[in-house]
């Protein structure tokens, strides 16, 4: 079943002055898109989000050379890198990983990630609390609660994300709390219409359903602020449940 | 070139980076085994190899560049292996390697897998010579789990393929076998273990393809006849000679494999026969050489076994004959599954 109503692919150019602060390359490849974005302090200086099925190894590194190109910036000015951790496309996860994994390593800059569903969570707007329902292919999702947003406009995990049937993720997050929820994630794009013809649920705008590059950005220099970086060693994706386990020839 | 390459190879179920010289001395090859990770399913499972690898690749470069005692900005040339391998596996590796060479600037060098095991013994110290030094042309026999292949090696970067296996690889015979005889995994380490306490000469198990002329392989019977012996065994009640088995499996394998090397070199007017891959690290295989090489009018040469197996010392090695990829290549190069070294 094919997307349904996703966002177009581009580039995105939030702020032209660029504020003092330190600069982050981050990347995002856990979906068919390749996202990756230029975020100095508060201000993210560049993004791009391109449609890249099946080609993250291809485009990935030329993507970030034109971004820091475009920019008047070289690796050596990077001062630490940000990943969206999945779950997501096991290929494309590692894709990201391993090339931010040799930055950071070549660079001796620090590294972080951040969780799909935490980016899903963030990225919607509203009072009510977020259920994220991520498209797991082989008529699997992964499912994850969040709050209504708090003072500070900070949204708290209330169910950690899990594998399941799309069926049963959706049963899950309306369990995790009596009143309405708004929905995103792949799986709204994917899954049957009827799934979701619930009135309880709410499903957010079709563009917030793959994370978002520009929040992503956000919440890794929001995280690198408060020193909340890892080694590259110890940088590992979310993949969720048991791996497959198919063997290699005989 | 710089002074220094550094390799990184990660096809199957090693992740390993080493740093050798530009002349060909191996100033560290760093191996991190994933063999207990895949031996409770058997045999390598494609999806934990590629999450090994991720979680290895950064650690085992910072060990081979520690131990080398050299920094990165002193590695003039990264090497790493395109393929062939497991796509999931060699991306990693793969990736890994263009990121590094993007923020260093260090040249990039792509390698077929097969290219790094037939060239190991061309690393200084990469060989044994029992019969005397290892001149060009020389006849290089691939054979490991993934690979049996006769090369002719004319000069360094200069191969031609003589025969490749039809069916399956010696290695993966090794291991069927193994299974069928309830050894633990990898089996070809196992077979070389049981088969010292057999008798080569017990069972007359078939040589495939043994027509002098004919340089391919054929394991895919042979690993069908052991079976069928042992299940008749079995059968019939029968107590099952392990050791005996396995002793004239392994020497029906060896003998396949010097007779066609010995045959190609003949064919090709060449005196020298290296053997390397995996399966060159079993002993019989190595004492076989030894013994009838001379009697063939021949020079064997054994590539030392930590080269055999797969690591990176061969990839940094066969990466001083490749000429570095271009700017925009070295930053979207692909890893591919499959395909011969020509």
């Amino acid at each position: 079943m094919g997307l349904r109503g996703t966002r177009r692919p581009g580039r995105f150019k939030r702020d032209s002055v660029r504020h003092d602060g330190p600069l982050l390359l981050v990347t995002d490849t856990s979906s068919a898109y390749l996202n990756v974005a230029l975020q100095r302090g508060s201000s993210l200086l560049s993004a791009h989000s391109t449609y890249q099925p099946l080609s993250h190894a291809r485009a990935l590194l030329p993507a970030i050379d034109l971004l820091l190109a475009e920019q008047g910036f070289k690796l050596v000015d990077v001062d630490g890198f940000g990943i969206c951790l999945g779950p997501g496309s096991f290929t494309g996860l590692r894709v990201s990983m391993a090339s931010i994994k040799a930055l950071a390593y070549g660079t001796d800059k620090p590294a972080l990630g951040i969780p799909a569903v935490a980016v899903l969570a963030a990225s919607v707007g509203g009072d009510l609390p977020v259920g994220c329902l991520i498209d797991a292919r082989k008529g699997e999702a992964y499912s994850a609660l969040f709050s209504a947003p708090d003072g500070a406009g900070h949204r708290q995990p209330i169910l950690p994300v899990e594998a399941g049937t799309p069926e049963g993720g959706l049963a899950r997050l309306m369990g995790g709390v009596n009143g309405p929820i708004t929905l995103v994630g792949s799986s709204c794009l994917s899954a049957p219409e009827e799934l979701f013809a619930h009135s309880r649920l709410l499903l957010a705008e079709a563009r917030w359903h793959l994370p978002d590059i520009c929040t992503l950005a956000r919440l890794c220099m929001e995280r690198f602020e408060r020193g909340e970086t890892t080694t590259v060693e110890h940088l590992e994706p979310i993949y969720v449940g048991q791996p497959p386990i198919h063997k290699h020839r005989g | 070139m710089s002074d220094y390459l550094l390799g990184i190879e990660s096809s199957c179920d090693e992740t390993a980076a080493a740093v050798i010289t530009a002349d060909g001395k191996i100033l560290a090859n760093v191996i991190s085994s994933q063999i207990p990770l895949h031996a409770r399913y058997g045999g390598v499972i494609p999806e934990l190899a590629s999450r090994n690898h991720l979680m290895s690749v950064s650690a085992v470069v910072r060990q081979a560049l520690s131990e080398a005692g050299v920094s990165l900005g002193d590695v003039g040339r990264i090497a790493a292996t395109r393929g062939p391998g497991l796509l999931g596996a060699l991306m990693v590796g793969l990736q890994f390697a263009k990121g590094l060479a993007m923020q260093s600037g260090a040249e990039l060098v792509a390698v077929h897998h097969v290219e790094g095991h037939i060239t190991a013994i061309l690393l200084e110290e990469g060989g044994e010579h029992p019969h005397g030094p290892l001149t060009f042309p020389y006849v290089a026999l691939a054979v490991s789990g993934g690979h049996t292949s006769l090369y002719l090696v004319s000069a360094p970067g200069r191969y031609r393929v003589l025969g490749v296996t039809l069916d399956d690889a010696a290695g993966e015979a090794f291991d069927k076998v193994a299974r069928v005889l309830g050894l633990p995994y990898p089996g070809g380490v196992e077979i070389d273990r049981l088969a010292r306490q057999g008798d080569v000469g017990a069972i007359a198990f078939p040589r495939p393809l043994k027509g002098k002329q004919n340089l391919d392989f054929s394991f895919s019977g042979l690993k069908t006849a052991v079976k069928l012996y042992h299940d008749n065994l079995t059968a019939a009640g029968q107590p099952i000679p392990a050791a005996d088995i396995a002793a004239s499996f392994q020497e029906a394998v060896v003998d396949v494999l010097l007779r066609k090397s010995f045959a190609a070199a003949h064919l090709n007017g060449v005196q020298d026969v290296v053997i390397s891959g995996g399966v060159a690290a079993n002993s019989r295989l190595r004492t076989r050489m030894t013994e009838l090489a001379p009697q063939a009018g021949l020079k064997g040469h054994l590539t030392r076994p930590i080269l055999c197996t797969d690591n990176a010392a061969m990839i940094a090695g066969a990466g001083r004959f490749n000429l570095p990829l271009e700017r925009a290549a070295r930053l979207s190069i692909e890893p591919f599954a499959s395909g011969q070294l020509v």
